[in-house]
């Protein structure tokens, strides 16, 4: 009898054990165990692919993924695409103007576990140059160099969205990613980025010698270069940006595709094309998350009117295809509700299945370092200058000429600052129609020289947003806090009143 | 004894369980079902900025339902919007105001509605106040901050504020209800005395005039306005000469029609009930205002009118949707008028549709595409989950003889798509035959029956799938078609076109002859236009047409090409419409040898 009570007491205990969730058990169950991991370059470079692979998808639970932000922070704020059903919420409260806290598309956690890793491989590889004895210092500059460019990039999104945000650069082994320190400010997370592009552009090696898939999905000298271009015409340093879309231009190793009925299949469906710099490589195993945005859920899909506005119907045309290559069956389908074609179309007139969708998220493409050279040309002039305007003219009309672009958008011969920096603007929407560009180009146009071009962000809205909301959009747009998304609330909430709101979304 | 021993362990064992289950909870002693508070008790817990505005709801007792369970939106002044309130009225405090006074102030700040700043528009609010008069909402740029404003005037200190039964805004500003109506408003407004003499000269000034009283049911307005400025700009200085150009010998109450074209009644319409509605019948008898947005400018009649373009009126959006005691005032920046127009033919060919001319890779090209409802503006269908077809070219076998050579290819029975409602373009006021451009399949008892509605009502023909006009081998003359309840609505100018001056005498012969048709025997007999009735247009301005499919089996396809109203007085059968441009081709031009190219 005794015993049978000692193990019914037995039996207690252990379910009184069991019943509180790892009581005895004080190593974090969601977190890499730092000491135990981090032994041989074999881990550090797993971990380095873990920053990569982090990119891809696999999103923080209840949070949007890093490629699906990177496509949706740079449109859904702008003005092609719209809903296909109403049943997007928080895409409609951005729609019609209402931006607050809770809404889903502030949640910028994805993007800080991506910096964490990067973190973690740069704290955890000076240890490791000790313990794996045949690890050379080269070796690990060229995965530092990596793990810097990754972050700058994350921290580059981070600010172009929500402009201040916490500047980690501290590995935590936490992988919920609840951000309890404050904001840095803006220049200071400039800086950052600059110090980091800075020192992966030392030690980024040139090619990693072995497959194409490699050299546009790894990061590479161009990948650095072409996030300095970008990061410097965000930050106002025009001449520098042109340095840096001049240093990938002068390598010769990057060029147009053609702008044929191949076009949609060479560049976008099968990828790592001769115009890739920098491409989030998915895979058969590991599906892109757009054809479910865009076909199997339909959350989005092309405004019609604002595609009639950058593609003009030509009534003279009297084949669809010979068109500019660019519109409808190439970045949107008419003909299937303005589907967003770019990203569901196996070709131009056949769609993908779902099994498909692991075309490749063009991060940065030849053609960007060609607009991007002549927007910081057109930046720079001060006045009239007809033979760098005509150097910035020259740019734009490649890419048009590419894509057979109609002559209803040909803006003539401009050599002026203004003329030039808006027919940029305007080639860029045509060019990078939902590739996750639009929001930040009209943006970095309308906050140059103190938002004297603030009138263009209102004028966009004129096609795209509900009438009856068209004023109170625009009256909003005056105070440029409410040109970045608010800090959201759970981690304001979290922080311990260290996160401080966006004015603007101050209640 | 064995039997206690074991229930004691049970017992035993149970306690023992439960109490060690329990260590991982945090123990709750609070006992309360709800930790939310009400709006009345949210006024009370915040004493320092709003004791007036509670003072206010006790006083006019009014405090007993924001207190109770509901759906409310309750706009809350402050202390300090009191305060400057009193000031402005020049009394002490709230003792000096009537508890009837009181009682209509918060009348006017409360909503039996949960309304969030999501639902604010730019305009009026989706309910109306327990006072009867909606509030306005606008987004504004002032010195640097965006500010929000309640009726134009109160700005929101506090937005958003959810409590258990409803929401609060608080307001910087108190707001107070429209006393002044329509009539007394535009009387009051310095600029606007011609219109003030006009509404008083044709009476209806006192219509404008009815103060909403709980006895009778209120009429509500909606009243354009035009200063004498914007009058003086169209050459008009007084009354005298608004009559002189509006009130006609032939039109001996023009000015009556005139004032009347400027009043919306029983429409209580703010800008962005105007901007959704699109179309407004006016007290004019039988005329209709079109609204129209182009970027944030709301225009008034600015329409394509029989393919000519006439520019609309601007509504001054920053002063308009004025609210008055029975409705809401629009100022103009233009003055409009009635517009006399005449019955004329339109030849409308159903697919040109703006959301199709904005596919260029589908519209009038080659193929077939699926169309779902929502597609379009001005055409849906029954039920809503099916879907239609655009087709264009010569996907159907045999000579494609549409006009454009495109239709919309509908699966029409009561299985599939069971009725197709499409919006006219712009109708005269007249009287008119509907003619339907279709393409039939012969004596198939497979093919639909329709009715055809026209404006709700139904029309005293039925459109038939099967209805064609074979007459093997002879020509049918358009008095034959026309008695048979058809007629030939297309010419294909490849039929009769020469170059050679010699052989022009021939086609006229041969043309006549044949009444103008290519070779009986072949598929002209199929495509033809059925008499869907004659209708009294008594509006001018876009109608609805619907048909109704009543029967049809597997492949009965409802072919539509066009619909033509023509008016009653006119030739029915003459002018036909070439098919390869959509223009019209006129039988005197044929018979005088000139043939539209091809």
């Amino acid at each position: 009898m005794r015993k049978i009570y000692r193990l019914i007491f037995a039996l207690i205990v252990f379910l009184a054990m069991s019943s509180c969730n790892d009581w005895l058990y004080l190593q974090p169950e969601d977190g890499v165990l730092v000491d135990e991991f981090w032994q041989s370059q074999a881990d550090l470079e797993a971990g380095l692919m873990g920053c990569y692979a982090s990119m891809l998808g696999n999103n923080v639970s209840g949070t949007m993924s890093v490629p699906e932000l990177m496509l949706l922070w740079g449109e859904v704020r702008a003005d092609m695409l719209t809903y296909y059903n109403k049943e997007v919420t928080d895409y409609m409260l951005i729609w019609q103007g209402d931006i607050k806290p809770t809404n889903s598309f502030c949640k910028w956690s994805s993007f800080y576990r991506t910096i964490n890793y990067c973190n973690t491989v740069l704290e955890r590889g000076e240890s490791i140059l000790e313990l794996d004895a045949s690890f050379t210092v080269d070796e690990w500059n060229q995965y530092r160099a990596e793990a810097l460019a990754i972050r700058a990039l994350m921290y580059f999104y981070l600010t172009r969205v929500f402009d201040q945000v916490p500047l980690v650069l501290e590995a935590t082994t936490n992988d919920l990613q609840v951000i309890t320190m404050p904001k840095a400010t803006r220049e200071e997370i400039w800086a950052q980025i600059e110090t980091d592009l800075a020192e992966a552009e030392k030690h980024i090696c040139y090619s990693y010698n072995s497959t194409i898939a490699e050299d546009k999905g790894l990061i590479t000298i161009y990948t650095v270069w072409a996030i300095q271009a970008d990061f410097y015409l965000w930050t106002d340093n025009y001449a520098k940006s042109e340095q840096a879309c001049n240093n990938i231009i002068n390598s010769g190793k990057y060029w147009l595709v053609n702008g044929d009925m191949e076009w949609l299949t060479n560049l976008y469906v099968n990828g790592n094309s001769p115009e890739g710099i920098f491409e989030l490589q998915f895979e058969v195993d590991i599906l892109n998350p757009y054809y479910r945005l865009f076909y199997t859920d339909a959350n989005y899909r092309a405004h019609p009117d604002v595609m009639e506005n950058f593609w003009p119907t030509d009534p003279y045309l009297v084949n669809a295809d010979s068109a500019d290559v660019r519109s409808d069956r190439g970045s949107y389908r008419s003909g299937m509700n303005y589907a967003v074609w770019k990203y569901i179309g196996r070709t131009r007139t056949d769609l993908k299945s779902s099994s498909e969708a692991y075309s490749n998220f063009i991060v940065y493409r030849y053609a960007d370092i060609l607009l991007m050279k002549a927007e910081a040309i057109a930046a720079q002039l001060d006045s009239d200058d007809p033979v760098r305007g005509a150097e910035a003219l020259e740019l734009i009309k490649m890419i048009r000429k590419r894509a057979n672009a109609s002559t209803l958008t040909d803006e003539g011969e401009p050599t002026s600052k203004e003329a030039l920096m808006t027919y940029v603007l305007n080639e860029r929407a045509r060019e990078f129609a939902f590739e996750g560009k639009r929001w930040f180009d009209i943006l970095r146009y309308a906050k140059r020289d103190n938002y004297k071009r603030l009138q263009a962000l209102k004028n966009m809205y004129q096609l795209c947003a509900p009438a009856t909301k068209l004023l109170s959009i625009q009256s909003k747009l005056n105070d440029p806090d409410s040109h970045y998304l608010p800090i959201p609330q759970t981690d304001i909430d979290a922080s311990n009143e260290q996160l401080v709101q966006n004015p603007f979304y101050e209640e | 004894m064995k039997r206690i021993q074991y229930l004691l362990t049970v017992i035993f064992l149970v306690g023992t369980i439960s109490l060690v289950f329990q260590r991982c909870e945090e123990p709750d002693y609070v006992e309360r079902t709800n930790y939310e508070i009400l709006i009345g008790e949210f006024f009370e817990q915040h004493p320092d900025s709003f004791s007036i505005f509670l003072d206010v709801l006790k006083r006019s007792e009014t405090l007993a339902f924001l207190k109770a369970y509901g759906a409310y939106t309750c706009f809350a002044p402050t202390n300090e919007a009191f305060n400057n309130y009193f000031a402005s009225m020049g009394i002490g405090s709230i003792e000096e105001m009537s508890v009837a006074d009181l009682k209509s102030l918060v009348r006017f700040c409360v909503i039996k509605d949960t309304l969030s700043s999501e639902n604010f528009v730019d305009g009026r609010m989706n309910s109306p106040t327990l006072y009867g008069q909606y509030l306005t909402y606008g987004t504004y740029f002032e010195d640097g901050e965006i500010v929000k404003k309640i009726n134009k005037y109160a700005v929101i200190d506090q937005i958003d504020i959810r409590v258990t039964n409803g929401i609060i805004h608080t307001l910087k500003n108190v707001l107070e209800p429209e006393i002044k109506t329509i009539s007394q408003y535009v009387e009051s407004t310095e600029g606007y005395s011609i219109f003030t003499q006009a509404l008083k000269e044709t009476g209806l000034y006192d219509s404008l005039n009815i103060t909403p009283s709980p006895e009778r049911d209120t009429i509500w307005y909606t009243f354009f306005a035009v200063s004498d400025e914007i009058l003086k700009a169209d050459g008009i200085e007084s009354l005298d000469d608004l009559k002189a150009k509006y009130q006609t010998e032939d039109r001996p109450n023009g000015l009556y029609l005139y004032i009347a074209y400027h009043i919306l009644q029983d429409q209580y319409h703010f800008i962005s009930d105007l901007i959704s509605s699109k179309a407004v019948a006016t007290k004019a008898p039988s005329e209709v205002l079109t609204i129209r947005t182009k970027g944030t400018d709301v225009l008034i009649n600015d329409d394509y009118f029989a393919g000519i373009y006439e520019p609309g009126f601007e509504i001054r959006r920053s002063e308009s949707d004025q609210t008055a005691a029975n409705g809401v005032l629009h100022f103009m920046n233009g003055n409009f008028a009635i517009k006399v127009r005449y019955p004329f033919a339109v030849y409308w060919d159903v697919c040109d549709q703006i959301e199709l001319r904005k596919m260029p890779g589908v519209f009038r090209k080659n193929g077939q595409s699926n169309l779902a409802n929502g597609t379009f503006e001005n055409i849906s269908w029954e039920p809503e989950d099916a879907l239609i077809h655009y087709n264009a070219n010569n996907t159907v076998n045999g000579d494609n003889c549409f006009v454009f050579r495109d239709w919309f290819h509908i699966d029409f029975r009561p299985e599939i798509v069971k009725s197709i409602t499409l919006k006219t373009p712009t109708l005269v006021k007249g009287t008119y035959k509907i003619w339907v451009g279709t393409r039939s399949q012969a004596s198939s008892s497979r093919q639909y029956k329709a009715y055809t509605y026209f404006d709700g009502e139904q029309t005293s023909k039925i459109l038939d799938g099967a209805k064609c006009y074979r007459s093997y081998g002879r020509y049918a003359t358009d008095g034959e078609l026309n008695q048979n309840g058809m007629k030939i609505y297309q010419y294909d100018p490849s039929h009769y076109y020469t170059d050679d001056p010699a052989m022009i005498q021939t086609m006229i012969d041969n043309g006549r002859a044949h009444n103008w048709l290519e070779d009986p025997t072949g598929e002209w007999g199929r495509y033809l236009c059925q008499d869907a009735g004659t209708v009294v247009v008594n509006e001018t301005g876009t109608h609805t047409i619907q048909f109704v499919a009543t029967a049809g089996g597997n492949g009965s396809y409802f072919r539509m090409d066009m619909i033509q109203f023509i008016p009653v007085e006119e030739d029915q059968n003459w002018p036909r419409v070439n098919i390869m441009d959509g223009s019209l081709v006129y039988k005197e031009d044929l018979e005088a040898g000139i043939f539209p190219p091809y």
